[in-house]
Parts: C-alpha cells; structure tokens; sequence
C-alpha cells in the first residue's frame, strides 16, 4: 500500500509542479500549480467517501482560496481538482466516479480509485504531466541483418544484392552462375 | 525548426495580402465556416507540396482542384503565391515561397534538407512530411482507425520506415520478376523441346515399323524390271511410278474382271441362241405365224362374202317390217263394200282374214331369213379379229426370239471394243484367254506391290538412322532444357525467399520500431480516452511479409467496428499524434492541426486540450484552428506557458471585398504564477 498523497505530490513535482501540503478538515492536500494550471489533490479512504464528499471538498477548496482565483484571470479557469483512493470500488462506483471526471462545471475534476501503485498514479494524473513516453527512435542497420539473411539463402549474391549500382539482372546472372 | 510565419495572396479565399505571424509557443485560429482557417494550413501544405493533400478527389466537369487552388472570387488579386516562413534553433530564417507562376522558388532538395535531416523519405518526402505534421478533419479518420489493417501499416512504415534505410523490398521484387519471367521462358522451351522429341519419336516408330518389312531389294528391282521393262533408277527409288503402275493395273484388272464376267454371260447366251431348242422354237414361231396369217386370210374372204349378202338381207327385212305394217292397218281398217282396202280384191271376211294370216306367216318367214343373214356375218367378223390377234401374238413370239440374237449381237460387238480397249486382241471371244489375262494382270500387280513394299523398306532403314539420331539429340537437349528449367526454377524459389526475407526483415524493424513507439501511443490513448469503458488499447503489428497493425481494447475487441464516429477519430487522433511525435527524420517541431474536434464531444475535446498541452512540453509549436470560439478560448488558456513561449490567437473572418481576413489577432500573454501561494499567504 503506497502513501497515495505523497505519491501524488511527488509524481507532480516531477512533472515541474510547484506543490505543497495544506491542512483540510478531512485530510492534507496536495496543492499544486505550474505556469498554466494550479490545482487540488484530495485523497478518500474509500469510494464511497469519494463520491459523497468530492462535490463538499471542491467548494470549500474553492471558497478558501477565492481571492487567490480572482488574482488568476485566466488561470483561474484551469484549476484541477485530483479526487483519489487506494481501494476498489463495485462497477457501479467505478462509473460514478468516472461521471465526475465528465462533469465541467466549475473545475476540472480527476477522479480515480484503486490506485495501488506509482504506476496507478502517474496513469490517473496524466491529464496534468508531460508526455511519459519519448520515443526515440534510432536508425537501423538493416543492411547488416540483410545481409546476414542473404548470405544464409544466397552467399553469393550477398554482396551485389543490395548494392544499387548492380543491376537486377547482373544480379541474377550471378545468381544463376552460382547455381 | 518552428514555423515563422505563413503569408498568402491570392490563395483560395485569401485575395488580399496577408500575414500570420505565428509565434513559437502556438497560434490559435478561429472564426466561421469559410473564414480561412484551414486555408492558412493548406497554404502550408501547398507551399511544401505544392497541392493540397486533403481532396481526395481532384478533378471535376466544373473545374478540379488545381482550378481552385488561386483566387477565383470577385475581382482580381494582386499577386498570387504563399509563403511559410521558417526559424531554425539558431535563429536563421528561410522562407518556402510557391507562386501562381514560377512554382517553389528553391529546389525541393534544398527545401527536404532545411526541414529534414537524411532519413528523411526521399522520394516522398514532402507528403509524408505534410501528412505526419498537418492532422486534418479528413484525415484523422482516413489515416487512423478506418484505414485497413495493412494500409495502417504503411502509415507506420512512411512515418517511421525510413529510419530503416532504403527499402529493398523493391528490388528483391525486381529480382524476383525476372527470375519469374526467366523461369516461364525456360518452361516455354522445355514444352518446345518435349514436342520436338515427341514428334521424333512419332516418326521413328512409323520407320521402325517399315524396316521390319525389308526383303531383298535386288530381288524386287529384278521383279519389277520384268513387270515394267522401262521403269529407270530413279522411279525405283522414289516409289511413284511404281505406286501409279499399281494403282492402273488395279484399275484394269478390276475392269477386266467386269468385262470377263460380261463375255462369261454372252458366251452362255451365244451357246442359247444357237441351241437346238432354241431353233426349233424359232421355226415353230414362224410356222404358227404363217398359218394364223392364212386363217386370217381365209376369214376376211368369209366375211367379205357375208358382207354382200347382208345388204340383201337388209332389204327384205325393211319390207317385211313394211309388210306388217300395212298388215296392221288392212286388218284395222277392214273390208270395204266387201272389197280388201289394200288391194282392193272383192273377198268374203274368210278369205281376207285368211289372206291377211298367210301374208303375215310370209312376212315373218323373210324377217328371219334377214336375221340369219346378219348371225352369219357377226360369226365371221369374230373370226377375222380372233384370227388377227393370233397373228400378233405369233409375231411377238418370233420378235421375242428374234430380239434375243440382235441383242446378243450387239452385247458381243461392245464387249469385243471394250477388251480391244484393254489391249485384249482376238477376233473370237476366248474366255479362257481373258481370264488367264486377267489372272497374270492380278498376280503382277501382287508382285509389284510386295517389291514396291520392300524397296520402301529400304528407305525406312535410312529414315530410322537419322530419326534415331535426330532423337539422341532431341533428349539431349531436353535434359539440358530440363536441367536450366531446374536451375532457373532454383532461382525463383531463391529470390522468393530474398524478397520474403526482406520484408521479413523490413517488418521485423518496423515492428521493433512501432513496438519503442507502441508505450507513446498508448499513454496518447489514455489521455484522450475515446471510450469510457475501454481505457486502454493494444495494437498487433502482425503480418512477416505483408505488415499489417491492428488495434484491440478489452479482451480483443476491434475498436473500428465498435466505437463511435467520435470515438474513432479520438483512438485515430492518438494513433496520429503517436506517429507525428516518433517521427525521428524531422526538423520542423510544428504540429497543425485542422479542426481536429469534430464530432467529439466537451469532455474528450478538454482531453484533447490537455494533451495538446503535454505535447507543448516537448518543445513543439502547435497551430491549431478550431470553428468554436469557446475551444478557442480553451486551447489559449490550456496552452498558455511561460516557459514554453507565446501564443497568439488569430480571430478570422470576411472583408468587404469577400476575401478572407484577420479580424483580430491578439498575443496570448503568460498566465500568473504561483497564484495558490500567493493566495494561502494572503488568507
């Protein structure tokens, strides 16, 4: 069982936020902010906490920090509230909480449940961290394993084969002598 | 690499001069249906490519898309070109400018080398470059989820392929067509050489079977020499004096044995004729006809005779008749005053019923004198007719025999011309001469027949030896055709399992590379959550020698024939921006996107701000236009950074001329920071 706020907080300092613990009545909260959103992480001890305190958490977030969103402008609009816990819910809990995620109003809500992991997190926290892939794809000698197939079914055309200056069919005169 | 700036003149809708500048963070485009958005990214594609990529159909009666490409509103533009203006890390600038007229005014070479480095598609560059920078509305869904499972795999192949090198997959298909059409040509010759050799072999065995009937050929040039005296060498080795001798001797032997038949009958019917019998029948015939001649002579006097009585006879039958009559009458009228009326005489009624009854037995007496007269006659007419129908018949009698020795006549003058026509000479009909004739005709036709057979088998001897020779030969060179056959067959099968093994390979790298690119996808997927059930997706990039990529979520389930329109463009957008984000040959950290929300709904469109976001964050400009202000003003919010460089909003719409303009373009200035600290410090 991981220490889900610190998780979280740790998972957003990562992604270049600036965070940091704030008390509440129910539990600390992770606040965090970076140079184009600001937002809340709330952790529940259960689903059902969650789903009925979420709506309660996010007023009074709201309502304490008001002054600071009518400073914000705009960024007020891109405020996040992260509702979370680490144990599972039934079906019908699950899509519950996934319904909070699509209501709009007011803020931006992440809401996940059974967060076991730091894996668990970072999925659950995506909206607000930078791409966790990176591929980076390097060039392929695909010659040399060529090459090493050629020479399993053909040595003697292995090196004319993939040579552009020879032709097809001087290649396949070489072939044919071979035989 | 960002994009600097994209300005346009008679473009499209644009027929006035206008300039974007874009800065380096995004630019976001807005306004109305037809207000210009896309254009300002078509003018980017066009100036790349040199169209615009978007229409898949691009001729019509009415005018095709190059029709379109320029102005063609009210009025005339001044000028007609777009140009996209680049800033490179270190700061130098080049701009792509493609004009009405003119084109590119650098070469594409120089342009591919600016924006990419030397992995970079060659051939292809440019629109592989256009289609994994530019995310359109028309290609989200045709490039992505909708596209076959092969096709896919290409898209992968184009965006990542070339990381991989050349593509020899098209060479190793070159080898292995000309392998191919040898090895058809070389089965061609095979199939002439097997028929050559079988009809050799037709013809030795007709030889072979013609030798076996050789005999002694002096033997039948003596036998023939003695039948046809005047046959030369060179008939004899021919054959087809010989075989026309035959066929004429055949011809008269057969009409020789007709004529010998014919004198067989006429000599049976000579032998009849000068029969005794025959003889006696002939003198018999003339005998009866000399007498039924006399009868006839003697009945015709009879009847001359009867004929002079009968006018006499006629006579007195005409009085009795008359007699009667005046008879009738005296009787009927009576005595008059004791007189007879008919003849006037003084008589008693006695004596004139006495006289009328006597004159009446007189008159009967003549009546039948007269008949007996013509009795007579009849009888000897009878008499004259029965004797002439016997002297008919007597004379056909004779006539019958007489015919007999005419025609036998005539039948031994004929056959005597006829013989005489065959060469058969003699004065008399000898039978037995014409059928030792005949007999000698047949047996040296036989004669000449079995030498002909085998002087021909002479022939055959020779036509076997060079037949036997020519078939050593023929099955010489079968086996080599045979044995190239198996040679060029080998080197199919080798360039099959080339080419095979270069796209096993190409797909094996493309697979190791789609699969580095697979964990960006996927976490692309969860951030855009297409379904809410499925959060997740997987992809098999199956297929050794024909790639194919499929996606699944769930248990296997195929998201094309499952999701949503909606859905699919948001899973089709990750597979999109996953490619877009791998591509490692590009210069250019620009993405565009035009209108990539359609059909999607708030919350997946706030999904798509967020990641837009993220992928500010990996150093890249993004130009996106959008039809609704509100996404507008969401997209400025959400992609606003300090850090990561200005924005600008640029509000589009419609002058008074009708060409398309900017209303208002406005910097997106950096959000505050550290509001919440501020806030909790201030509280």
């Amino acid at each position: 069982m991981i220490d889900l706020l610190s998780v979280i907080q740790s998972s957003l300092q990562n992604a270049d936020y600036r965070t940091r613990l704030v008390s509440s009545e129910r539990s600390p909260v992770v606040c965090f902010e970076d140079d184009s959103l600001l937002g809340f992480g709330c952790i529940f001890a259960d689903p059902q906490e969650l789903l009925a305190k979420w709506r309660e958490m996010e007023t009074a977030l709201l309502a304490r920090y008001a002054a600071g969103f009518r400073r914000a402008g705009d960024k007020a609009w891109n405020v996040y509230m992260v509702f979370a816990c680490g144990t599972k819910g039934d079906a019908m809990e699950t899509r519950q909480i996934r319904w909070i995620e699509e209501d709009l109003e007011r803020t931006r809500k992440i809401a996940a449940i059974d967060l076991a992991t730091r894996e668990d997190v970072i999925r659950a926290l995506l909206p607000l961290l930078p791409l966790q892939y990176r591929p980076m794809l390097r060039p392929e000698d695909a010659a040399e394993r060529l090459k090493s197939r050629i020479q399993n079914i053909a040595p003697a055309i292995t090196q004319v084969l993939l040579d552009p200056a020879v032709s097809t069919d001087e290649v396949l005169k070489t072939l044919r002598g071979s035989l | 690499m960002r994009v600097q700036f994209v300005e346009l003149e008679g473009f499209r809708g644009f027929k006035e001069r206008t300039r974007f500048d874009i800065p380096p963070g995004f630019a976001v485009l807005t306004g109305r249906n037809g207000s210009g958005k896309s254009t300002v990214l078509d003018a980017i594609d066009f100036a790349l490519t040199g169209t615009i990529n978007k229409y898949s159909v691009r001729t019509a009666k009415v005018g095709g898309l190059d029709e379109h490409i320029w102005w063609v509103g009210e009025g005339k533009a001044s000028a007609h070109y777009v140009a996209v203006g680049f800033s490179d890390d270190d700061q130098s600038e080049f701009v792509v400018t493609r004009r009405r007229d003119g084109g590119l005014d650098a070469s594409d070479r120089e342009v591919m080398a600016r924006l990419c480095d030397s992995h970079a598609p060659a051939n292809v560059w440019s629109n592989t470059f256009v289609q994994t920078s530019l995310i359109r509305d028309e290609t989200i869904s045709a490039l992505s989820m909708d596209l076959p499972e092969q096709a896919r795999a290409a898209a992968v192949r184009d965006a990542i392929g070339t990381m991989l090198g050349p593509d020899e997959a098209k060479r190793t298909a070159s080898l292995l067509d000309s392998a191919e059409a040898l090895s058809k040509e070389q089965s061609k010759r095979v199939l002439q050489a097997q028929f050559e050799l079988s009809r050799a072999l037709s013809g030795l065995t007709e030889a072979r079977s013609l030798l076996e009937g050789e005999k002694d050929i002096a033997e039948a040039e003596r036998v023939i020499r003695a039948i046809m005296p005047n046959t030369t060498d060179e008939q004899l080795t021919t054959g087809e004096a010989l075989r026309n001798e035959i066929a004429e001797r055949k011809r008269r032997a057969a009409t020789l044995g007709d004529l010998v038949a014919r004198a067989d009958e006429i000599v049976s019917r000579r032998a009849h004729v000068e029969s005794e019998a025959f003889l006696v029948g002939k003198n018999t015939a003339l005998e009866k006809l000399a007498n039924v001649r006399r009868l006839l002579e003697s009945s015709r006097r009879a009847l001359d005779n009867a004929s002079s009585l009968e006018s006499l006879a006629n006579y007195r039958n005409n009085f009795a008749h008359r007699m009667a009559t005046l008879l009738d009458v005296g009787e009927a009228v009576g005595l008059l005053d004791g007189h007879c009326p008919l003849c006037a005489a003084p008589r008693t009624p006695e004596e004139f019923l006495l006289a009328i009854r006597s004159s009446r037995l007189g008159v009967s007496r003549e009546r039948t004198a007269g008949q007996d007269v013509q009795r007579e006659r009849d009888s000897l007419s009878n008499a004259v007719r029965s004797a002439a129908a016997a002297v008919l018949d007597a004379e056909s009698e004779l006539n019958v025999l007489e015919e007999e020795e005419h025609r036998l006549i005539l039948d031994e003058a004929r056959l005597f011309r006829e013989l005489q026509e065959l060469g058969q000479e003699g004065s008399s009909l000898d039978l037995d001469r014409l059928r030792n004739n005949l007999l000698q005709n047949r047996e040296e036709t036989a004669r000449l027949e079995h030498a002909m057979f085998v002087l021909e088998s002479s022939t055959a001897h020779d036509r076997v030896m060079t037949l036997e020779a020519r078939t050593v030969q023929l099955r010489d060179q079968l086996e080599r055709e045979n044995g190239d056959l198996a040679a060029t067959e080998r080197v199919v099968e080798i360039a099959r399992r080339l080419d095979r093994a270069v796209k096993e390979v190409a797909n094996q790298l493309l697979s190791e590379q789609f699969d580095t690119v697979l964990p960006l996808l996927k976490e692309l997927y969860q951030r855009l959550r297409p379904h809410a059930e499925w959060s997740e997706i997987d992809t098999d990039f199956g297929g050794h020698v024909r790639a194919s990529l499929n996606f699944t979520v769930g248990d296997g389930v195929n998201p094309q024939f499952l999701f949503s329109s909606g859905q699919r463009r948001a899973a089709g957008l990750a597979f999109l921006l996953a490619i877009h984000l791998s591509r490692p040959w590009c210069r250019l950290h620009s993405l565009f996107l035009d209108d990539p929300v359609q059909h999607i709904d708030d919350y997946r469109a706030l999904n798509l701000a967020e990641v837009l976001s993220a992928i500010r964050k990996t150093d890249r400009q993004i130009i996106v236009a959008v039809e609704d202000a509100a996404l507008a003003d969401l997209l400025c919010r959400r992609l606003r950074s300090k850090r990561l460089g200005e924005g600008r909003r640029f509000d589009l719409g419609t002058s008074k001329t009708g060409s398309a303009t900017i209303q208002e373009a406005f910097d997106v200035p950096p959000l505050p920071s550290w509001v919440l600290e501020t806030a909790e410090l201030s509280a």
